[in-house]
């Protein structure tokens, strides 16, 4: 698993390749639309913390930078481990709501 | 203004890691402070940075480290600030009276208390090591590396109260006994000695301790039988 092991940085890095999936943005850009679709704001520690990681991982990889802002890009890796994590947890969420309907 | 306490914090992270980020990072603090004006808002930035400078130097430790060993040298120094902070309240800010020893029950309390605290944390960051890379051997290490960096950061800070603040040290009771019963005529050699003949015991025997509470904590707390199906986000 290419997500696994990431400790307190694994939900941030599921955000940000989510964010990433939908196109290239750098830091900033990142932080607004994450909080935008999952109302979650990443602290600046955190998202470097994050994204770092996902550089060392080739799951994301940077671009040239504008000016101080340079904007990151999924990676085919990123995008596919993306890909794993997420239909994993469809399937956990199929289930718990299967079960709670059941249950009621 | 928001530059300059940003700038600040960014320099505790790894020199490495601020080649690489650092200007990125500036830039974004500087944009999420504008969103942030509030003096809440600001100190939650600064928090998040503090905790990203902590990441990042466990990230750029020496990759040739064991990760388990590393990870209990950081808890160890991490539970010496603290323990080193509570030295210099109970010796120099808040000393005890000239007729109070350590053996008033009172004080016998609180000491047992700390060992029992201390303990309980050695045995959790062995359990933590064991649960992250699944062996026993992990939670020994990490024990025994935060057991003997502690003892160490203790050792460095005995020598430093006891120096920096002699004049106060010297008016505590057992201290002032032990002292006039040794025939010592210098009570800072005599402190010295005492504390380094010490730490010849005290930190093999930390360090002995730290690596059993660490295979005793991993072993209550062992890991997960299935750790590889992601089920919820913290698990990624």
């Amino acid at each position: 698993m290419d997500l696994a092991g990431l400790g307190r940085f694994g939900d941030p890095a599921v955000l940000i390749l989510s964010s990433l999936a939908g196109g290239d943005k750098h830091g900033y850009a990142l932080v607004k639309d994450i909080d935008e679709f999952a109302g979650m704001r990443l602290g600046p520690g955190t998202l470097y913390g994050a994204l770092s990681r996902l550089e060392q991982r080739g799951l994301v990889e940077a671009l040239a930078a504008d000016d101080r802002r340079r904007p990151y890009r999924i990676t085919p890796h990123g995008a596919e481990a993306l890909r794993d994590y997420l239909r994993h947890a469809r399937t956990v969420v199929d289930v718990g709501l299967l079960r709670l309907a059941e249950a009621t | 203004m928001t530059g300059r306490w940003a700038a600040a914090l960014i320099t505790l992270y790894p020199r490495a890691w601020r080649e690489r980020y650092g200007d990125e990072l500036t830039e974004l603090v500087a944009a999420m402070a504008g969103d942030h004006p509030s003096r809440y808002g600001r100190l939650r930035l600064a928090a998040d940075l503090v905790r990203g400078a902590y990441d990042a130097h466990l990230q750029h430790s020496r990759s040739d480290m064991n990760p388990a060993l590393r990870r209990g040298i950081i808890d160890g120094l991490a539970i010496s600030a603290v323990l080193a902070t509570v030295l210099v309240l109970s010796n120099v800010v808040f000393p005890a009276g000239p007729t109070e020893s350590d053996n008033d029950p009172e004080y016998l309390v609180q000491i047992f208390g700390a060992y029992l605290v201390i303990a309980a944390l050695l045995a959790l960051i062995g359990a933590r090591a064991r649960r992250r890379w699944d062996s026993e051997k992990a939670g020994v290490l990490a024990g025994a590396a935060a057991g003997l960096v502690m003892a160490l950061a203790l050792l460095v800070a005995s020598l430093v109260i006891d120096n920096a603040w002699l004049s106060i040290v010297s008016q505590q009771h057992d201290k002032k006994v032990a002292f006039e019963a040794s025939g010592w005529t210098s009570m800072r050699a005599y402190l010295n000695v005492r504390t380094l003949l010490g730490a010849l015991v005290v930190v093999p025997f930390a360090t002995f301790v730290g690596g059993f509470l660490g295979a005793v904590g991993g072993r209550f707390w062992k890991p997960p039988q299935d750790s590889a199906a992601p089920v919820s986000w913290s698990k990624a």
